[in-house]
């Protein structure tokens, strides 16, 4: 592995993680545009778009699952900090990197039980839109894929000594918002 | 089994992992161990997000992010210039009703005191206030953010409870006012014993003519609220609504906003719902797993058993929450301790929509307390001073909460008499 | 034990835990009158080797993700409705189809017949068995804007639909316009007047308060709602035939039950709707059965003609 391969393919991690949140950023316009057609479809036209529910239910986990990849990419994630930051830098280190080897384990287990659940309702379909039920599970699929991916990078960063534990004071620009 | 979950739990929270994961982790390896099929733990995670509800969460934030973006909170900060800057200590008057103002226009607290304090807490600092006095004000008002309606907060209860979203909106109004009022003669008090500045009585005109540069943005709760109230659209469609009228008064009337701080506004619309819902989902899981084992129904009953009268029954719950407040994330108490609290609290005969507000009262106090407080956070960060410096400016403000809190549960009429209205 | 399995071998044979769930209430609901029905006599004449514990009002799951979880054997037993169901074996919309059953006497003969029996067998290929059908009632029109007493009226009036292709198509085919908002949110949309109406059993209408919000009931009982009692498969086949005779009859007990909720309190709300609404009609069905025609040629292709034509032969013959 020489250097320059290895930093192309960290810019692949980074283009691609910026490719999926602009993505999310065009579902959350478009569920914007969905939800308003309906109450503008339904006023001024006095006719309801039937399809308009369901399609919300497909977009909206899609814009969020697709979103969280970049927050968990910049270590945006709610977490509690402070008694962490009271360890000596060494076990700051350590906590760090049990902290992602438990995120690890959750999302490698969201993607096969994602997966498995998207197969058992594959058959099933959404009764307006007449696609299959699975096409809900696939946005936690792939969030959790990527996610899994990121995670295993991060910790070789981590090992490398290329990532630090976040301070509370770097969290706060992402945490805006969060509630 | 269930025991080695809860306590897994707060570890993994110690140690410093996402609540998101330290929960579904935790939850994850009970099902695991206890057998139960794995994809469970998919569609426990999943299911929120069918919910319509939840949906107005991204598109009250997007509004409140347009409006930001589109610099109201300069605007809506003149206003309460005009208003209060005249009182013992001015400017963190100013920033309590400012508080109260973002609050109609945004529906998260700790977007309220970012963009307020911001603006106002090198202000402060500039004119000779405590660093931690301005923290502590700023952090503490900008509860009412989510108290005063529209708010995300209340829109993730009254779908756990299956209220109705409108009327909670309703009920926070006056509980909401309510708090910025205790808070404004809170900071007048300290400001006298203190010695902090007045400033210049401001000119009626001024007031007139700071009004009328935020009128548009002031116009969004009323529009919000009536559209809701009167059957325009559901609390859902209303938000997208709001989205586009912050949209257009960015764009067009306060012509602020352009492509590209549209597009900052909806990535971090996008990030923010994203980090609320994953927690949100994560721990439906987790909550899953303690129902469908009973615990909720277990701390029901230990309750019961203590043979207290009604009102007692009722402060120990109220503290329970703010303890729980204090050191927990506000989402994760509201999965936790709804399916516990609204039983007791409907067998004791209390109005749903009313328990609702104590419960979103007392919770809400832990966002400015340390050691895990959204608002303290990002006004110590503002502030450039360390949490545990503005625990003695925070005292006097949560003491207010409390007061606040004990009407809110024994006079029913601060919540329900403004949703019997309609 | 999660999966309900064996817990322990006792002298009498193994015993077992289960969790039913469903999505109303619990007493006075037709549900929930079905499950207390089921539990007490499968727990009393199993001498305690069967033991049910409830999950009602959604506490497990919604009713689609309870359906997913009894296929997994995570949740031994629920009561999902039929059309919920659909989406999964696409015959049990059936009774959906507007006018096809016209009395609660004609859809209890079709699902305790031959015909009924043929769509419970339905289920043994997708992980669970249909032990019985649970009773919810027939539908009803209630609205804000007129009487009803031909389908013209429905014309332009704005009606809340379950997410269920054959009574959107049905309101369709009568110039409605058909929204989908969520069961909670029905009281709250048309309080607010954000729909015109919406129909349900009458036991339903009442559950949600709707008589508040609404001025005008029309009797048309133009569709049969109904759920199944069903059970994870390997659950059931791991019972002894002892035990699967105590669950099937028990079951038969949930449906009588179910049905005398559903025959009691039509019989008292039709009574009450009298004071309640501003108006109540029974319109003349026969044009409205003729504006839904073209829903049934359009939903054969989502059940196959099959099943409607074995329903419509049986019913020819029951009414003569
Ligand atoms: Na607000
Ligand atoms: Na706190």
């Amino acid at each position: 592995m020489e250097p320059g391969k290895k930093r192309r393919s960290f810019n692949f991690i980074d283009k691609t993680v910026q490719i999926l949140d602009l993505a999310a950023c065009g579902l959350m316009a478009l569920l914007t545009l969905v939800v308003f057609s309906e109450v503008l479809s339904r006023y001024v036209f006095n006719y309801p778009l039937v399809f308009s529910n369901e399609l919300t239910q497909l977009l909206f986990p899609w814009t969020i699952f697709l979103g969280i990849i970049a927050v968990t990419k910049n270590e945006g994630h709610l977490s509690i900090t402070f008694f962490r930051e009271l360890l000596p830098k060494a076990m700051q280190k350590l906590a760090f990197i049990f902290s992602k080897l438990v995120m690890l384990y959750f999302s490698f287990y969201m993607l096969v039980s994602s997966y498995n659940l998207a197969q058992t309702v594959s058959n099933q379909v959404l009764p307006m839109l007449r696609i299959s039920r699975a096409w809900l599970f696939y946005s936690v699929v792939v969030s959790f894929a990527a996610i899994t991916i990121i995670l295993i990078y991060q910790l070789v960063l981590i090992f490398m000594n290329k990532l630090e534990p976040p301070r509370e004071e770097d969290l706060l620009d992402d945490m805006d918002n969060a509630r | 089994m269930i025991w080695i979950m809860l306590a897994s739990f707060l570890v993994l929270i110690v140690l410093g992992v996402p609540i998101a994961f330290a929960m579904g982790a935790s939850a994850l390896m009970y099902i695991m161990v206890a057998g139960i099929p794995l994809e469970m733990v998919a569609q426990r995670f999943f299911s929120n997000t069918q919910s319509f509800a939840f949906l107005a969460i991204p598109f009250f934030i997007l509004a409140g992010n347009l409006m930001i973006y589109g610099n109201i909170a300069k605007r809506i900060i003149d206003v309460a210039d005009s208003m209060v800057r005249q009182l013992p200590g001015g400017l963190g008057c100013v920033s309590v009703v400012t508080s109260m103002g973002m609050a109609g226009v945004s529906g998260s607290s700790v977007a309220d005191a970012a963009s307020t304090g911001s603006v106002l807490i090198p202000e402060m600092k500039r004119k000779g206030y405590k660093p931690s006095f301005a923290a502590a004000i700023n952090a503490s008002s900008s509860v009412v953010g989510i108290i005063i309606p529209p708010s995300s907060t209340m829109i993730i209860i009254a779908w756990l409870a299956n209220l109705s979203v409108a009327k909670m909106f309703l009920a926070g109004v006056i509980p909401g006012i309510l708090i910025g009022l205790i808070y404004l003669i809170t900071t007048v008090l300290i400001s006298l014993k203190r010695g902090y500045p007045r400033e210049s009585k401001p000119s009626f005109m001024e007031f007139i003519i700071s009004i009328r540069r935020a009128f548009w943005a002031l116009l969004l709760p009323i529009l919000l609220i009536g559209a809701i109230v009167f059957g325009v659209a559901t609390a859902t469609e209303a938000a997208a609504l709001a989205v586009v009228y912050a949209l257009l008064v960015g764009v067009f009337v306060y012509r602020s906003l352009n492509g590209r701080n549209i597009l900052r506004s909806i990535r971090e619309t996008v990030h923010g719902t994203g980090i609320v819902m994953i927690t949100v989902c994560a721990s439906m899981i987790f909550t899953w797993v303690l129902i469908t084992e009973g615990i909720p129904r277990m701390i029901a009953d230990l309750l019961g058993s203590l043979g207290l009268p009604a009102w007692g029954l009722l402060l120990v719950i109220v503290g329970i929450m703010l303890i729980a407040g204090m050191i927990m994330e506000l989402v994760p108490n509201l999965f936790l301790f709804i399916p516990i609290f609204f039983p007791i609290a409907t067998e004791l005969g209390m109005d749903p929509i009313q328990f609702s507000i104590v419960m979103l009262v007392s919770l809400a106090l832990g966002m400015f307390t340390p050691p895990v407080g959204a608002t303290l956070f990002i006004s110590c960060f503002i502030a450039k001073i360390g949490i545990e410096r503005t625990i003695k400016d925070i005292f006097p403000y949560f003491i207010a909460g409390i007061i606040v809190v004990l009407l809110v549960t024994f006079i029913p009429a601060l919540t329900l008499w403004l949703p019997g209205l309609f | 034990d999660q999966n309900g399995e064996a817990d322990e071998e006792t002298e009498n044979g193994a015993t077992y835990e289960w969790k039913l769930g469903w999505n109303s209430g619990l007493e006075g609901d037709t549900k929930g009158e079905a499950a207390i029905a089921f539990k007490e006599y499968v727990e009393a004449e199993s001498n305690g080797r069967i033991s049910i514990e409830f999950f009602p009002n959604e506490t497990y799951a919604s009713s689609p993700e309870m359906i997913d979880a009894v296929q997994l054997g995570a949740l031994e037993m629920a009561i999902p409705g039929a059309n919920e169901l659909a989406n999964i074996i696409p015959q049990y919309s059936a009774l959906s189809l507007p006018f096809l059953v016209e009395t609660p006497e004609e859809a209890y003969a079709v699902l305790d017949g031959a015909v009924g029996e043929q769509l419970k067998e339905l289920s043994q290929d997708h992980g669970f068995v249909a032990l019985t059908d649970v009773d919810l009632g027939f539908t009803q029109i209630t609205n804000n804007a007129r009487p009803i007493n031909t389908p013209e009226d429905l014309r332009g009036m704005s009606i809340r639909s379950p997410n269920d292709v054959s009574l959107i198509e049905t309101f369709r085919a009568f110039g409605s316009s058909v929204s989908t908002m969520a069961y909670t949110e029905i009281y709250s949309g048309l309080a607010q007047g954000v729909i015109d109406g919406q129909f349900n059993p009458l036991i339903n209408i009442y559950d949600q308060n709707m008589q508040e919000v609404q001025d005008y009931l029309a009797i048309t009982n133009h569709t049969y709602y109904y759920c199944y009692m069903i059970i994870n498969q390997d659950v059931f086949n791991s019972l002894d035939a002892e035990l699967q005779e105590i669950v099937r009859k028990g079951a038969e007990l949930a449906r009588d039950a179910s049905r005398a909720v559903v025959e009691e309190s039509d019989a008292y709300y039709l009574e009450k709707a009298q004071e309640d609404f501003v108006e109540v009609t029974y319109p003349d069905l026969t044009l409205f059965q003729e504006a839904v025609q073209p829903v049934y040629e359009e939903l054969e292709s989502v059940m196959g003609a099959e099943i409607i034509n074995d329903i419509q032969a049986f019913l020819e013959q029951y009414r003569n």
